[in-house]
């Protein structure tokens, strides 16, 4: 899978760092990274994504079943997912590694 | 090891602060008297004594980023003997020396400083650190009462969150505290701990509650924040009260005399508490137990974001705005 316009391939682990803790609150979410003192929001996509990833690293295995539980284009599916994951990577939130 | 003894002073006193029982060796006029007993937290209040902790090895543990003109910090802290004691001193002279299980406080100051000065670090900042280090929850917020329930009003510094407490109390509903709300869990309910017998008001807030800012005296000669002593029997809470909603005030942009308030989604909540935490620079487990109470907080407790009006003579229409908004949201 390309990378398109965003820097992260499809073909990547993607692990939330230990450092994080979330709370679920009615649907969304917000993560304190712990080393940082950094708060971030999720709201309910961004929610079912970090909730995936707790047992699901791989980055592709992570867009399919997005694509089973939501009525979207993968192409809309794939840009939001990786724009999430790269915002949570520069943010220390997940770390990312080749497959 | 240095344990400073708790030297007796002109008087003993007992009183309640936030839920503590706190006992003093002199007046604290600001605080509310309560019966002797076991105290939680020992305050030794020693002026330009001669101070036993210099001698301990320290380093320093949190300096302010704000300085005074001289480049001082605001306020500096270090950790003493290893972490036994933390040593906090303000940059005009006050200094506090807590202990590690947060239970017993000394505090020394100039000659030239006088005990207003140091109340206003002592009913303030001071006791804000000393709650965090015994693990309490809190918010930078205002509370007061609606009957048999609290209303939190949180906000930044000039958000109007004292100015609002006082409109309230001047409609006759008593005040349980002024910038700290103190909450604890009890019952899967939020308690709200009453605090100070006063209100610390800036002078253009004075002007709009009584029409002229000379209608209070200065807390301290030295500076500009005006002392609205409350009146025990009719502006003061003494109970703690179950929290039943917390307004999050923003920015008074409202063309509703009465402001705009409207409901806050959970994740917006959490977020807007987690900025208006009392003190910020909690060590990682402190804030993750933080995170966790705030959670748990928003899980069960409405929240609402306040547009009020530009103009701080419309308090009144504000404080019905809150007051009808919370008998909408609550049985």
């Amino acid at each position: 899978m390309e990378a398109g316009v965003n820097k992260l391939p499809l073909s990547l682990q993607v692990t939330p760092s230990a450092d994080v803790i979330w709370r679920n609150l009615q649907g969304e979410s917000v993560l304190l990274d712990m080393k940082s003192g950094v708060y971030f929001g999720l709201d309910a996509v961004g929610t079912r994504i970090w909730t995936l990833l707790q047992s699901q690293h791989d980055l592709q295995a992570v867009l399919e079943e997005l694509l089973r539980e939501y009525e979207v284009s993968e192409e809309k599916c794939s840009r939001d997912l990786v724009d999430l994951v790269n915002a949570m990577a520069e943010k220390g939130l997940v770390q990312t590694a080749a497959h | 090891m240095v344990h400073p003894p708790l030297r007796p002073g002109p008087e003993t006193c007992f009183y309640s602060v936030f839920g503590l029982r706190v006992r003093a060796n002199r007046r604290v006029g600001v605080f509310l008297p309560t019966a002797p007993g076991q105290p939680d937290v020992s305050l030794c209040l020693e002026g330009a004594c001669a101070n036993p902790f210099n001698k301990l090895k320290r380093e320093e543990w949190h300096r302010s980023f704000y300085s005074d003109e001289s480049g001082q910090p605001l306020l500096q802290v270090w950790k003493l003997a290893g972490g036994e004691y933390l040593h906090f001193r303000y940059y005009d002279g006050p200094e506090f020396f807590v202990d590690r299980a947060a239970e017993s406080v000394w505090s020394f100051w100039p000659e030239q400083v006088d005990f207003d000065d140091v109340l206003t670090y002592l009913a303030g900042p001071f006791f804000g650190y000393l709650l965090s280090l015994r693990g309490v929850t809190l918010l930078h917020a205002s509370a007061v009462a609606v009957g048999d329930r609290a209303i939190a009003m949180v906000g930044p510094q000039g958000a109007g969150k004292s100015t609002a407490a006082a409109a309230f109390a001047l409609a006759n509903y008593p005040v349980l505290t002024d910038d700290i709300v103190c909450v604890r869990e009890h019952h899967g309910e939020f308690l709200v701990q009453p605090a100070y017998l006063r209100l610390c008001l800036w002078p253009d807030s004075v002007e709009a509650l009584y029409g002229s800012q000379e209608a209070l005296p200065r807390l301290t000669p030295g500076w500009e924040k005006r002392d609205l002593k409350l009146d025990r029997e009719r502006q003061f809470e003494d109970r703690a009260l179950p929290l039943a909603a917390v307004y999050i005030l923003g920015e008074r942009l409202s063309a509703n005399p009465g402001g705009e308030i409207s409901p806050l989604p959970p994740r917006e909540f959490l977020m807007d508490l987690v900025q208006n935490t009392y003190a910020n620079h909690l060590p990682s487990h402190a804030q993750a137990r933080e995170f966790d109470a705030l959670a748990r907080l928003v899980n069960r407790v409405p929240g609402r974001r306040v547009t009020p009006h530009p103009s701080c003579h419309n308090l009144r229409g504000l404080c019905s705005s809150m007051i009808e908004d919370l008998e909408s949201i609550t049985p």
